[in-house]
């Protein structure tokens, strides 16, 4: 009987089970009633007799030896063996996903971050009616009746007193009617512009409005949260530059360029070589304003920013046509 | 406004170079939109004389020209312009030269014949719109000379002019701004003309100062009108007008300069010779100058000659009595009228002129004079003639304003301290002069042509301008900011619009607008809020000429688009604020409900591997809303629902409102949107559903005994819904019935007379212990029989 050969063949069985019923089999062969070790074991008695010592005591090594193999194996089996409920699919390389979750409207989206934003920068979220009346839209904002001003702003009207609001600043007057200072509010929302429309130019649009009033407040003070603002949005590398500008609402005003979001500053046929692009209006509060709401302009001082939130959802995904919002072509609103 | 940098050197010397300057420009709050260089600084481009010209051999259009530039020997060019001619002093760009355009000129061979160059139009000189053939020279030309010796370049910038400065559209106005900017002096013309005293009967009669602040009259006697001289065609062209003839291009020319708007009469035509300025008379008609006849009322303000209307005040004059080639004597016209009567007179005429345009934003009435004498003192110069009587009207002269600004006033809105020296100095540059100053702050007197200084804050803006608004809160430190708490409502609808984006919806964003017809496409009955859209007065079109209310009709027209452009399946919602017309006339402003609407369509064949393919229907689009009504934990369970068999549209209301309101489009509406496979969609009111949320839900203890389940089979009779048997459920089930659950509907043959069957497994729970078998069926008992008697419904045998 050669020894090492058994044990060689119980190795490389044991070894070679790939499955439990494999595994099985292997126990059977050598260990079953009729196995090959038990056989073995049992015609020790058969041997001459100054062997049967050494052939019992290798029988019963090489027993436990397979056994304890066996074992080991079947745990290591067992640890890799799937669910016994599982059954193989067809084919598992077959596609999962069907489309996957819808998306949010890029521009509703670009809105509500914007507002967060803002939020975290302590503006609290106000609003205001889109059908609104000429008081609140233009004669509290220091547009006078009958004043080229109200050129700037092509209206759609109801009657002669109502209108659909052509800015988000009426909301800052309803505001202060009925708040006193301190206060510090956003105003997002759709606006309305009686105008030819083109990749640039839609009859309707959004804005997101800010106004701060205090004791204190200065144009430096409009500066820096202007400049906060953008970097979140923009990135870290954004820089501004205020320029004049004209508002009926706000004395002094203020143009805001930002650094070009194509080549960052270095100039470019985006911002025709300025490195500049226009992206908000601003300004402090025109006294009349403050006037117009009951407060005292010598006592208050206030700063109001504006920003469009077609355009900058526009800028950041490089779309070109502020009509796709609005299309709501799937093919678009899937990308983002 | 239009500016040329030649006309602007007239008065003001510019130190920088004009890229610097168009910065400059821009952050003083000019704001440049446009900078084009005109003509050409490249002397490669120089005179010609064409010696002679014959056909090319190969091509019908084109000729071959030999033009001497100068050199040694003549040139040869082809050319394709149909006006040259030998002897001609013309434009060439030799070989080497780079066009305006950018286009490099480069020795080349035309259809088989060398060209040396290229001879020019003005349009590719940059200087002009005629492209139809080569810009001939004067004959005095210099041949082999730079052309920007004969024809000097120039830059022309576009200045975007806010509506409060109107002192900025003439070329005085913005040399100012410049002369502040850059401490240069200010040279404003100084007219030298003679003012004989009058003798021809000219009067100005003014009938109300309000309207009119101010009439001059100048007569001038004895001109030749006829074409300008090129200097002045050519400075009006600069500047985007076009030349009529050498008096009327005077007048342009000193509106141009000094912002005044000026108009001349034909001294002859006039009715008469007492000028007057007063309203319009119902009945009065007028031919203007642009050749059409407009009736007169009281919203205008006319220029009559004994009382005979000859012009539109601050609009337009009238044809009869315009300047002709046979005109002799003049009178000049240079006014000040209210900007409100100008701007409602000309929205009355719809009709907007450069004369309007400044006059609306309001002109300086101190400068008439001014630009009267100055367009004499050109007149005589261009058309000559002889210098006439004036005549000056002035009831209502600028009254003076003084307005005081402090060194506290600047610090408080800047946030910078600037001394009050400086102030002064600053303002002083762009024409406040001090009036007073002490230790706090100084007092300035504005001048006429700054009418938008009106308090403080409006001089912090000018000296905030010279100061430099870029160096305004640099390197100031950021202040800590508060957080601002979120609001409860938009928290809620964004949670709605994550909460369907995640179970597949995609996110429109619909239109506000509507052609009003949604009403009867989608049957809504009169008394139905919906059916009353607001209109507007001034659509721009009539697809966009009502305010929606609602948002399905917009949600159609996308899936529509969609469809059209290869979708098969689509889940989509929006939101957005409706616009419901108050109730009685003059009530108000519209209601602005937000309210968001689901749209579900697939077509009945598999769209993909793992689903049933079949086509969406009223139970997909119903659990989606009360899937989302569970995820927002809206209670829809006290609310009335309704479904509609027939047209297949249901509701959930309470007593006073639809708080959603859906089912499947009216055939209608696919139809007109040529949509061929079933939409279903759902529209809710988000704000009711606020007002019904559970804000913060509070834990409820549940049994921790098991629960015993009975299955029951149940036919429903006609004329019976399950709602209503659901609501029997829950009642008779009492406190031991925890649940119930729907497992199978089934409407087979075995049914007759349109029963169902319905397998209900229902759960009971105790939470004082282990129910017994007795204790569960003697529930199911009373359910069963309560059941029956109530509602007709029976187990299934």
């Amino acid at each position: 009987m050669d020894v090492e050969a058994l044990e060689r063949s119980i190795r490389e069985a044991v070894e070679e089970a790939c499955d439990l019923q494999a595994l099985e089999a292997v126990r059977v062969r050598f260990l079953g009633r009729r196995g090959e070790l038990t056989t073995m074991l049992r015609r020790v008695g058969e041997a001459p007799e100054a062997d049967r010592p050494r052939l019992g005591r290798e029988a019963n090594r090489l027993k436990r030896l397979c056994a304890d193999l066996v074992e080991a194996r079947r745990a290591a089996l067992l640890a890799e063996a799937p669910d016994p409920h599982y059954r193989a699919p067809v084919d598992g390389t077959l596609p999962a996903l069907d489309g996957g979750p819808g998306r949010r409207h890029v521009l509703l989206s670009t809105m509500r971050e914007m507002g967060e934003i803002l939020r975290g920068m302590g503006y609290r979220l106000a609003r205001g009616p889109e059908v609104e009346l000429d008081y609140y839209n233009f004669q509290a904002l220091n547009f006078p009746e009958e004043h080229p001003s109200r050129d700037l702003q092509d209206t759609f009207y109801v009657t002669d007193d109502v209108l659909l609001r052509t800015h988000t600043s009426p909301v800052q007057v309803r505001y202060m009617e009925s708040h006193e200072p301190p206060l510090k509010i956003m105003c997002p929302g759709r606006v309305f512009r009686n105008e030819a429309i083109d990749p640039s130019h839609a009859a309707e649009f959004h804005q997101i409005e800010g106004l701060y009033v205090d004791v204190d407040v200065t144009m430096a003070d409009l500066r820096n949260d202007i400049l906060l603002f953008l970097r979140e949005l923009f990135g870290p590398d954004t820089n501004i530059r205020f320029k004049p500008h004209f508002f009926p609402f706000t004395e002094p005003s203020v143009d805001v360029d930002m650094t070009c979001h194509v080549c960052r500053g270095s100039g470019c046929a985006v911002c025709g070589q300025t490195g500049w692009i226009e992206i908000m209006g601003a300004g402090m509060v025109h006294p009349n304003v403050f006037r117009a709401v009951g407060y005292d302009p010598e006592r208050y001082t206030g700063f109001a920013f504006g920003i469009g939130v077609d355009r900058v959802a526009m800028i950041r995904h490089n779309i070109r046509d502020i009509r796709m919002f609005l299309l709501n072509d799937v093919r678009f609103l899937s990308q983002f | 406004m239009i500016v040329s940098l030649q006309w602007l050197r007239q008065y003001v010397d510019i130190p920088v170079e004009t890229a610097e300057l168009v910065d400059g420009l821009t952050m003083l709050g000019l704001n440049v939109e446009r900078c084009t260089r005109r003509g050409v600084d490249d002397d490669n481009v120089v005179v010609g004389r064409v010696i002679e010209r014959r056909p090319h051999p190969n091509a019908d259009r084109l000729s071959v020209c030999r033009v001497d530039v100068g050199d040694d020997e003549p040139v040869e060019i082809v050319c394709g312009a149909p006006n040259v001619a030998a002897g001609q002093k013309v434009p060439v760009a030799r070989v080497g030269a780079r066009l305006p355009d950018g286009t490099k000129i480069r020795r080349s061979r035309i259809r088989g014949v060398a060209s040396t160059g290229m001879i020019c139009s003005e349009v590719e000189l940059g200087i002009g719109s005629d492209a139809a053939g080569i810009l001939v020279l004067p004959e005095a030309a210099p041949v082999g000379r730079p052309l920007s010796e004969v024809i000097p370049g120039d830059v022309v910038l576009e200045i975007e002019v806010t509506p409060n400065r109107p002192d900025q559209l003439g070329h005085v106005g913005v040399a100012r701004e410049i002369a502040a900017l850059y401490e240069a002096a200010l040279r404003v013309p100084v007219p030298d003309v003679a003012t004989p005293p009058g003798d021809g009967g000219v009067a100005v009669d003014i009938e109300n100062p309000e309207d009119c602040f101010r009439f001059t009259a100048r007569i001038v006697r004895g001109v030749r009108v006829g074409p300008s001289p090129a200097w002045l065609r050519e400075a009006l062209e600069r500047v985007g007008i076009g030349s009529i003839n050498n008096v009327v291009d005077v007048t342009n020319y000193v509106m141009m300069e000094l912002g005044q708007p000026l108009h001349a009469y034909d001294l002859a035509r006039l009715p008469g010779r007492r000028m007057g300025v007063r309203r319009g008379r119902d009945g009065e008609t007028l031919e203007a100058l642009d050749g059409r006849r407009y009736t007169v009322t009281p919203d205008n303000l006319v220029v009559t000659a004994d009382d005979v209307p000859v012009g539109f005040a601050g609009v337009i004059g009238g044809m009869a009595t315009r300047v002709t080639d046979e005109t002799t004597d003049l009178l000049i016209e240079s006014a000040a009228f209210c900007p409100r009567i100008v701007r409602a007179s000309r929205k009355r005429l719809n009709l907007s002129t450069d004369a309007s345009y400044r006059f609306e934003r309001g002109s300086d009435r101190e400068a008439c004079r001014l630009a009267s004498d100055r367009a004499c003192e050109l007149v005589l110069g261009v058309a000559g003639g002889e210098a006439g009587e004036v005549v000056d009207a002035f009831p209502a002269p600028w009254p003076g304003r003084r307005v005081r600004v402090r060194r506290a006033g600047v610090r408080r809105l800047l946030g910078v301290g600037i001394d009050v020296d400086e102030i002064s100095a600053l303002l002083g540059r762009l024409g406040f002069e001090a009036a007073s100053r002490d230790s706090e702050g100084v007092e300035v007197v504005v001048p006429s042509w700054r009418a938008d200084i009106v308090e403080e804050a409006d001089l912090v803006e000018e000296v905030a301008r010279l100061y430099g608004y870029d160096r305004i809160g640099r390197g100031w430190t950021f202040r800590t900011t508060t957080w601002a708490p979120p609001d409860a409502f938009d928290a809620f609808c964004e949670r709605a619009a994550d909460h369907l984006a995640s179970r597949g919806h995609t996110e429109m964003l619909l239109t506000s607008l509507t052609d009003g017809e949604e009403v009867a496409r989608f049957g809504w009955r009169d008394d139905d809020p919906r059916s009353h859209p607001v209109a507007l007065s001034n659509p721009l079109t009539r697809n966009q000429s009502h305010l929606r209310t609602a948002l399905v009709p917009a949600a159609v027209d996308v899936v529509a688009h969609n469809l059209a452009h290869g979708a098969r399946s689509l889940r989509l919602f929006g939101r957005g604020a409706v616009y419901l017309a108050p109730e009685g006339v003059g009530a108000g402003l519209p209601r602005e409900p937000q309210h968001l609407v689901i749209v579900h369509t697939q077509p009945d064949a598999p769209q993909w591997w793992r689903e049933s393919g079949r086509a969406a229907d009223l139970f997909d689009v119903r659990g989606e809303v009360e899937a989302l009504a569970r995820a927002l934990r809206v209670d829809l369970a006290s609310l009335h629902y309704r479904f509609d068999d027939a047209a297949g549209a249901f509701r959930y209301e309470d007593r006073d409102a639809v708080v959603v309101e859906g089912g499947i489009l009216p055939a209608a509406v696919s139809r007109e949107a040529e949509i061929d496979q079933a939409v279903w969609y759902a529209e809710i009111d988000l704000e009711a559903w606020f007002r019904r949320r559970e804000a913060v839900p509070t834990f409820r203890e549940y049994p921790e005994y098991p629960a015993a389940r009975r299955d029951l089979s149940l036919v429903v009779p006609v004329g019976v819904g399950w709602s209503e048997v659901e609501k029997a459920l829950a009642k008779h089930g009492g406190r031991l019935l925890e649940s119930f659950r729907v497992f199978d509907v089934y409407c087979g043959e075995r049914l007759e007379g349109g029963r169902y069957a319905v397998g209900v497994r229902l759960a009971f729970r105790s939470t004082s212990g282990t129910l017994t078998d007795a204790e569960v069926d003697a529930v199911v008992e009373r359910i069963v029989a309560r059941l029956e008697s109530d509602l007709g419904v029976v187990l299934r045998g």
